[in-house]
């Protein structure tokens, strides 16, 4: 059952990885260069700066919204969460439509950038820790005599630092392996790992350079991984987030603050990137949303964005990377739980870590490194970029479906074997019935990912099937009022589209917890 | 610690417009172990709450020795709880649950040993001081959350439902086993519970909530 998943994730992550992984030779590679030195060195402080900003700013936010219940908790929580599903370079041009125009390129507009990206990775793992931590242990260790900073150096903090840990180690990965935020937001002058494989992959055709500091990627990123991703197992009895009439007026103050500075922060941006994209040079227009849509074509300018086929190119994309993802993310999920092999799940486990580690701009270099000679000569193949598509999408649908299937009692099962149910009717009656949902949820998930995806997509786009990320790629940095405007224009509508289909997981998955 | 005098006096305490307790007053003598008895969601735990300062009555005034200590912060008043579910730190042994309170004091930790072992002898749970509060019984984890809110020594001791979840048999014998550790230990305490016998077994005195309040028809 696991062959041809298996076989998937082998061909088109791991294959791909060890022929950059050959061609890159050992780390010390990326580090004989001076410029890939400092490239190198660049990306790791400037991610260990965001990740501690992340942490510093997204600690309150998780405590705010997981410690104290008051009206419109689930919304500004949502809100919080946004950036993190929007592109990262839709998120890129939401600063740089809001940030001073002496501030649109740089090292402090990626790290406020990597920031608002990723305070949703905190307030999501170490707000779920915190509001499974019970009430009753901080009033316990009160009632000793332990004041507010002494309850949460011996009672909260030994409970959520080790979400804590994990999630600066996501951020860490994620602000490394920056991709869409960097090409807009770090500037010519600050190129970072993923921006510099990309430049000489495809601009440069020095692949052996792209090769070395893809080495680079995969090592910083598996050893920060490996530190940080054990998680505490200290269970409490959770209780329910209190209503703010139970805490002292202090508290109130406080918590209403952060609520009005919370949908601000993260209002703004996303505000402003709608704003500029009304805005053509020094007026305000629609000019630019008609000309993308193509209600009046820019003759003078051959360059301009043409929405209606980048976003059919988008959706078709996705939807046949979807389809990759499930069938195969669905398959190793069912193997990865069900199994007794050691050594079966051991290959599904891998399966599942391969992608993770290995960035989507990797991704697209091991392709285009593995696949270029003889019967295997795949580049510029219609489906290269759907499947690339589906093994970056891969690790969020396994891990979705495989806690779904962990919550099936197994007593469910059981139930149909007695009532003579053999193994595979109980999985399609069973298993298969229970998971519609969860499966529908995890789906959308992987068309999102698609959707957004920008680093794969840098490589191995073909001519005439441009998505929506490839056309912001495009027109990035080309002069002309008009042009600009539209990239604001392809960023909202991208920004929109990724909405609906969040919007369509959190139905599913809200489905299936009501069922 | 010498035992203190308690008295609660005319709390009133309303959440959401609900109101849980209404003109509630109770006095306890010094040493003396009284038991509030009432039904399910009266405000039993909720008086407990209001002495130990996790909840701010509406109105009214909590006085421990003639010191009103209504707005006195819980971790300053010197009263223990014991929980319902007793709330062991599930990330700290046996030993350093009890021994907690004392290490938040800042006694030395030869001294805190040494009253930790006195405890843990006290509950007759001194073979455990090494576990980890999941692998304990709901008996035996009652015992070291008494253990535990004795440690600091506090000047009145409340316990809310302290037995509730335990079988019958061990219910009634673990509250005779605290009558004995707690009139050891000579604090004055509260005890609520929904079982008469359980609060006969343990108490002085024994009070019904609706007669505690002057409200009351």
């Amino acid at each position: 059952m696991v062959v041809v998943p298996a076989a998937f994730v082998g061909v088109f992550a791991a294959w791909p990885a060890l022929v950059t992984l050959r061609r890159g030779g050992n780390i010390t590679n990326a580090l004989t260069s001076d410029a890939l030195r400092s490239t190198v060195w660049f990306t790791t402080w400037q991610a260990a700066l965001s990740t501690m900003i992340t942490l510093a700013v997204g600690l309150p936010t998780a405590w705010l919204l997981s410690r104290n219940e008051f009206r419109g908790r689930r919304v500004v929580r949502a809100l919080t969460l946004v950036p993190f599903v929007l592109p990262t370079v839709v998120i890129g041009l939401a600063f740089r439509a809001v940030l001073p125009s002496d501030l649109h390129t740089g090292t402090s507009a990626l790290v406020v950038a990597h920031v608002f990206l990723n305070v949703a990775v905190v307030v999501r793992i170490v707000g779920a820790r915190w509001e499974a931590q019970s009430y009753f242990l901080d009033e316990a260790a009160a009632t000793l005599g332990a004041r507010p900073m002494a309850r949460f150096a011996t009672v909260t903090w030994p409970m959520i630092r080790g979400s804590v840990a994990a999630a600066g180690g996501l951020v860490f990965m994620y602000c490394f392996s920056t991709y869409g935020a960097a090409r807009v937001l770090a500037g010519p002058s600050n190129p970072v790992v993923e921006t510099e494989i990309y430049r000489f992959a495809v601009l440069a055709g020095d692949m052996r350079a792209a090769s070395a500091l893809a080495v680079a990627q995969i090592v910083i990123v598996s050893i920060v991984l490996a530190l940080t991703s054990r998680g505490s197992n200290v269970q409490s009895t959770p209780t329910a987030p209190r209503g703010l009439n139970r805490f002292p007026r202090s508290r109130r103050v406080a918590v209403r603050i952060g609520i009005g500075a919370t949908i601000a922060v993260f209002l703004t941006p996303l505000v402003g990137l709608v704003i500029r994209s009304l805005r053509v040079g020094d007026e305000v227009s629609f000019s630019a949303w008609k000309t993308a849509f193509g209600d009046s074509p820019v003759p003078t300018n051959p360059v301009a964005a043409n929405l209606v086929p980048a976003a059919w190119a988008t959706l078709s994309t996705a939807f046949i990377a979807m389809l990759f993802a499930v069938v195969v993310g669905v398959t190793i999920a069912f193997v990865r739980v069900n199994s007794t092999s050691r050594f079966v799940r051991a290959v599904a486990t891998t399966c599942e870590i391969v992608p993770v580690v290995v960035s989507a701009v990797v991704v697209g270099l091991g392709i285009i490194l593995a696949f270029r000679s003889g019967a295997f000569d795949w580049r510029g193949k219609w489906w290269l970029l759907p499947v690339a598509h589906a093994v970056v999408a891969l690790p969020l649908v396994l891990r979705s479906v495989a806690s779904a299937l962990r919550q099936i009692p197994d007593d469910l099962r059981n139930a149909a074997a007695t009532l003579g149910a053999a193994p595979l009717h109980v999985a399609r009656t069973i298993d298969m019935g229970l998971l519609r949902r969860p499966i529908a949820a995890a789906a959308a998930l992987a068309a999102l990912v698609s959707v957004g995806e920008f680093g794969a997509s840098s490589l191995l786009t073909r001519r005439g099937s441009e998505t929506l990320t490839m056309t912001i790629g495009r027109l990035l940095g080309r002069p002309g009022d008009l042009v600009q405007a539209q990239v604001f224009v392809v960023a909202t509508v991208l920004g929109l589209l990724c909405l609906v289909l969040v919007t369509f997981v959190d139905l599913a998955a809200a489905g299936g917890r009501d069922a | 610690m010498s035992a203190a005098r308690l008295e609660a006096r005319n709390i009133r305490v309303g959440f959401n417009g609900n109101i849980v307790l209404n003109d509630v007053s109770l006095g306890v003598a010094p040493g003396e172990i009284v038991a509030v008895l009432g039904p399910s969601g009266s405000g039993k735990s909720t008086l407990l709450r209001v002495i130990a300062g996790l909840v701010l009555p509406t109105t009214g005034t909590v006085v421990i020795d003639d010191t009103d200590v209504t707005s006195t912060p819980t971790y300053k008043r010197g009263v223990g709880l014991v929980f319902q579910n007793n709330q062991l730190f599930p990330h700290m042994n046996v030993e350093d649950n009890v021994g907690y309170g004392l290490k938040i004091a800042r006694v030395s930790a030869g001294a805190r040993r040494e009253r930790v072992r006195t405890l843990l002898d006290l509950v007759g749970m001194a073979a455990h001081a090494r576990r980890d509060p999941s692998t304990l019984s709901g008996g035996e984890a009652a015992r070291i959350a008494l253990a535990r809110s004795l440690a600091p020594q506090p000047r009145v001791l409340l316990l809310d439902e302290p037995l509730a979840g335990l079988d019958h048999d061990l219910r009634y014998s673990l509250a005779d086993e605290l009558r004995r550790v707690i009139r050891e230990s000579g604090t004055t305490a509260i005890v609520v519970t929904h079982d008469p016998i359980e609060a006969q077994r343990i108490a002085d005195r024994v009070v019904y909530l609706r007669e505690l309040s002057s409200s009351q028809p």
